[in-house]
């Protein structure tokens, strides 16, 4: 087979292993230089960077390196006291993507009683629209991810039955294609981000015997390309942080053996950053918290030796799941 | 955060960086002050264009935004129009700078909510120009969606641009998508009908779809839509069997099996007469799911008697089952077997039969392209999947070794077919009664197990299959061979309360606690445990007749 029109080359320049200690060093630098010109251009996502940070190094068991203290207590001053909701900063608005990063982080570090719960309960319980969907926030956006979101938030604190839930999998539903993808909204195109949401909310809701496992799974193992990569659509490059979407989504349905995980495994070795630690996109790209978390997290499911087990739905390390006694749905083949 | 090359900055670029931020942050905390002390002036919306010009994925300062145009709107419609054609032009400036941002294309969907007549026209042309500049941005494509359903534009005009624009790149998959959205809304299938159009639509897009993969078949797109065309629309949950099972030592039980997974509410009210003093059955799934394609209840008298049984569902007539003397298994085959395959319409057929003729060319022309094969696949399966078995195992294996990376979706295909296959020629009969055998198949996986759940004698040796999670559907079994597999987890036969005989020799259980789960199986008298590392063990002998004590047999060596 010739080369693939829309593909990388790994070489033998590329690290084949896990360059474990240099990522730990590359978050905990990260979190230190606040006046760093990345640091600010990324505050509008800070607490989903957080959650990034703090849920690699457990991944990397080097969490007690991280300042507890300073983290909920950032997590408190985010929290809007009128709607409930999270902001990913200071000074900016709530949204059910902070709100559910900062669950995250908070139950990863048993603080949840440093916030208030009824809040994030009720803030999330008012974002739900009258088909079963979800507004990111008060303005309106609806998008499968956000009923991830809440669904995932409300699981995680155990009040669940403050929504809707068999209006959510109604909607999510709605949003399913004949490829057996989900978009972001009934009509929009399979992309495997938007069907790890649907799946990971199926799979809380126990309800993923509705979905074609043995056609969406192959959509989602045809996503591996000759270089070991995923992609996230037909046609389009290999990236990183699709390692963890369709990996995961593969996970729940039983089905992560479709994909070659030897190469896949090397492709997400190719993508760290000897110099920096951490991991980019593609091979050669700036590296970020975002696809550290996502590498690291891919490698864990593919069972790579000195990370901790992590859960497929939550994202989330497994100990923890476990902790809670919360289970998730993953379909037999 | 994406596709950013990686560069050395200089101490000179990096001083610069450090100024063009403290300007913006300068910029940020003036907005937000101007936000905190109510002040939505023109200073204002200055601000934020230009922060959200160098960072449309700011989300807060869009709101800012519309709180600010919210607090200056004129109750004149002609200057409020002004104002939001206004943003209009912002928004393309954002789009300018990323025209995959989030907040800028929600924004253009808030501005023409907010319109007084929203100029629907000119955003279906804006689409076309932001496709045109990226044809599988998916952003445009859910914005078209909202302008189009707004514009009540006709599904059929779009139909045509979803042509054009295929036309003009056979591999675009967004325009694919979009076309497969469209067809069931302009040509919308009778309610019965198995294929996802009608069928007129279906032979002319079928024939479309061929040319496409005639002009290059290695363009993926057009296969993903081929395989949609040939598929069969999945129908229904429907219940296919009812049974009895009679298990040493209790009552027996009633087995119902449906087509898909149910729940527990969907299972027939159902009550026999003479048990469980006349009270509907309790019903529960073998492998305690709250879905489950198979439900069992126990009953508190043999039917060793006539006795009639009543199966009521809302919004369908009772039924009444008569069970004479001695029955032994299946009380009914509500639907034998049809879960395999149904009869295709004679057009389908041809139309099918034409697809795979003009497949088995192209193979010929271009002999190693994975998407013919795979098709042909499809199309052979849905044809005649027992007439054309050799032919379909064929093209899996060469699947196989042309397209290492998924192999082991093709062996977990291949499994199905073979189980599918086997079930279609199993019969039972009086003499051997219900036995079900697939050995040196190169099973990777079990599908179909709940057609197995009154089947008593059960043999898959001599097969590859690591996971048997799917066997837990086997609740009348009573003899199981599993040998030369690689199994190493036995949990799910836990319930599996009608076992006698077990064999799993040459497997790769290693653990003692493997064993425990076989507790629970009060009828288990005879287990082969031969060749798996556990007969290794010091002691293993004892141990194990400890663990079970119930057990006659015990064959380790
Ligand atoms: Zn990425």
């Amino acid at each position: 087979m010739g080369s693939h029109p829309k593909d990388v080359e790994i070489t033998d320049e590329h690290p084949k292993s896990l360059l474990l200690q240099k990522h730990a060093d590359y978050i905990l630098s990260y979190t230190k230089k606040k006046e760093d010109y990345e640091y600010t251009m990324t505050e509008h996502f800070r607490m989903s960077g957080m959650y990034w940070g703090l849920t690699a190094m457990d991944i990397l068991s080097q969490l007690d390196k991280m300042s507890r203290t300073e983290v909920v207590e950032f997590i408190r001053q985010c929290q809007d006291a009128e709607s409930g909701g999270f902001s990913p900063s200071l000074g900016h608005d709530p949204h059910l993507l902070f709100t559910l990063s900062a669950v995250q982080i908070l139950v990863m570090l048993e603080a949840t009683e440093e916030v208030s719960v009824e809040g994030v309960v009720r803030y999330v319980s008012s974002l739900q629209n009258e088909d079963g969907s979800f507004s990111g926030d008060k303005w309106g956006e609806v998008d499968t991810r956000f009923s991830f979101c809440a669904v995932a938030c409300l699981a995680l604190l155990k009040r669940l039955e403050s929504l809707n839930l068999d209006k959510a999998v109604e909607f999510v539903m709605r949003c399913q294609n004949v490829d057996g993808g989900f978009g972001t909204r009934p009509g929009s195109e399979s992309h495997a981000g938007q069907i790890y949401c649907c799946l990971g909310l199926l799979s809380i809701a126990g309800q993923l015997h509705q979905v074609n496992g043995d056609l969406l799974g192959w959509w989602l193992c045809e996503r591996q390309l000759p270089s070991g990569g995923l992609n996230g659509r037909p046609e389009k490059l290999p990236d990183v942080c699709y390692s963890w979407w369709v990996l995961a989504s593969l996970s729940m349905l039983g089905r992560l053996h479709w994909i070659n995980s030897a190469k896949m495994r090397l492709f997400i070795m190719a993508t760290q950053d000897p110099e920096t630690g951490g991991f980019t996109d593609r091979p050669g790209d700036m590296v970020d918290l975002y696809h550290t978390l996502f590498g690291l997290a891919g490698l864990s499911l593919l069972g790579e030796t000195g990370l901790k087990e992590i859960n497929p739905v939550f994202c989330m390390p497994q100990y923890i799941m476990t902790r809670l006694g919360i289970s998730v749905q993953i379909v037999s083949p | 955060m994406h596709g950013r090359l990686k560069i050395k900055t200089t101490a000179e670029q990096a001083a610069e960086k450090k100024k063009e931020r403290e300007e913006k942050q300068k910029l940020y905390l003036a907005g937000l002050s101007k936000r905190a002390s109510g002040t939505y002036d023109e200073e204002c919306l200055k601000t934020t264009a230009q922060l959200l010009a160098a960072n449309p994925d700011a989300t807060t300062l869009w709101n800012i935004r519309r709180e600010a145009l919210l607090a200056g709107k004129s109750e004149d419609e002609e200057s409020w129009s002004e104002v939001l054609q206004g943003e209009l032009k912002m928004i393309v400036a954002c789009l300018g700078k990323n025209h995959k941002s989030y907040g800028a294309w929600h924004h253009r969907c808030w501005v023409m909510e907010n319109f007084p007549n929203p100029p629907w026209a000119a955003e279906v042309k804006l689409c076309d120009n932001y496709l045109k500049l990226d044809e599988r941005n998916f952003h445009c494509w859910d914005y078209r969606r909202f302008v189009v359903a707004g514009s009540k534009q006709q599904p059929e005009d779009e139909l045509k641009a979803s042509q054009q624009l295929i036309e003009h790149n056979l591999s675009n998959y967004s325009a694919w998508h979009y076309r497969s959205k469209l067809l069931p809304l302009v040509h919308p299938p009778p309610a019965t009908s198995p294929h996802p159009v009608a069928e007129q639509a279906l032979i002319k897009e079928l024939q479309m779809v061929v040319e496409a993969v005639f002009t290059d078949p290695s363009d993926q797109s057009p296969w993903f839509f081929l395989r949609w065309l040939v598929g069969r629309q999945e129908k229904g949950p429907r219940l296919l069997q009812v049974g009895y099972i009679h298990t040493q030592g209790e009552a027996g039980k009633l087995v119902c099996v449906f087509s898909q997974p149910v729940p527990q509410s969907a299972v027939p009210e159902t009550t026999v007469d003479g048990v469980n003093g006349g009270a509907p059955l309790c019903w529960w799934a073998p492998d305690k799911s709250v879905y489950s394609r198979v439900w069992a209840a126990d009953l508190s008298l043999p039917l060793d008697k006539e006795h009639s049984i009543n199966l009521s569902q809302t919004g369908q007539p009772t039924r009444s089952l008569m069970v004479g003397q001695g029955v032994a298994r299946a009380l009914e085959w509500v639907a034998n077997m049809e879960v395999c395959g149904e009869e295709l319409s004679d057009t389908t057929r041809s139309t099918l039969e034409e697809v795979k003729e003009n497949c088995t060319t192209l193979d010929e022309l271009d002999p190693d392209n994975k998407w013919v094969m795979l098709t042909l696949v499809h199309v052979l399966w849905a044809l005649d999947s027992r007439a054309h078995l050799p032919a379909i195992l064929h093209y899996l294996a060469q699947l196989q070794t042309l397209d290492p990376l998924r192999h082991n979706y093709y062996a977990d295909m291949k499994s199905k077919l073979v189980m599918e296959t086997a079930l279609r020629k199993h019969r039972v009969t009086e003499v051997d009664g219900d036995k079900f055998h697939v050995c040196g198949q190169d099973l990777t996986r079990v599908t179909h197990s709940h057609l197995l759940a009154t089947t008593d004698c059960v043999d898959l040796s001599n097969n590859s299959l690591s996971s048997i999670s799917s066997l837990c559907n086997l609740i009348a079994c009573k003899e199981l061979t599993l040998d030369q597999n690689e199994i190493q987890n036995l949990s799910p036969l836990s319930a599996l309360a009608a076992l006698q005989h077990l064999s799993v020799a040459n497997n790769k259980i290693a653990d003692i606690k493997q064993l425990s789960c076989l507790q629970s199986l009060t009828n288990l008298r005879h287990l082969n445990l031969k060749n798996n590392p556990v007969c290794e063990m010091e002691d293993s002998e004892t141990r194990i007749r400890e663990l079970l004590p119930g057990l006659q047999t015990l064959i380790l060596r």
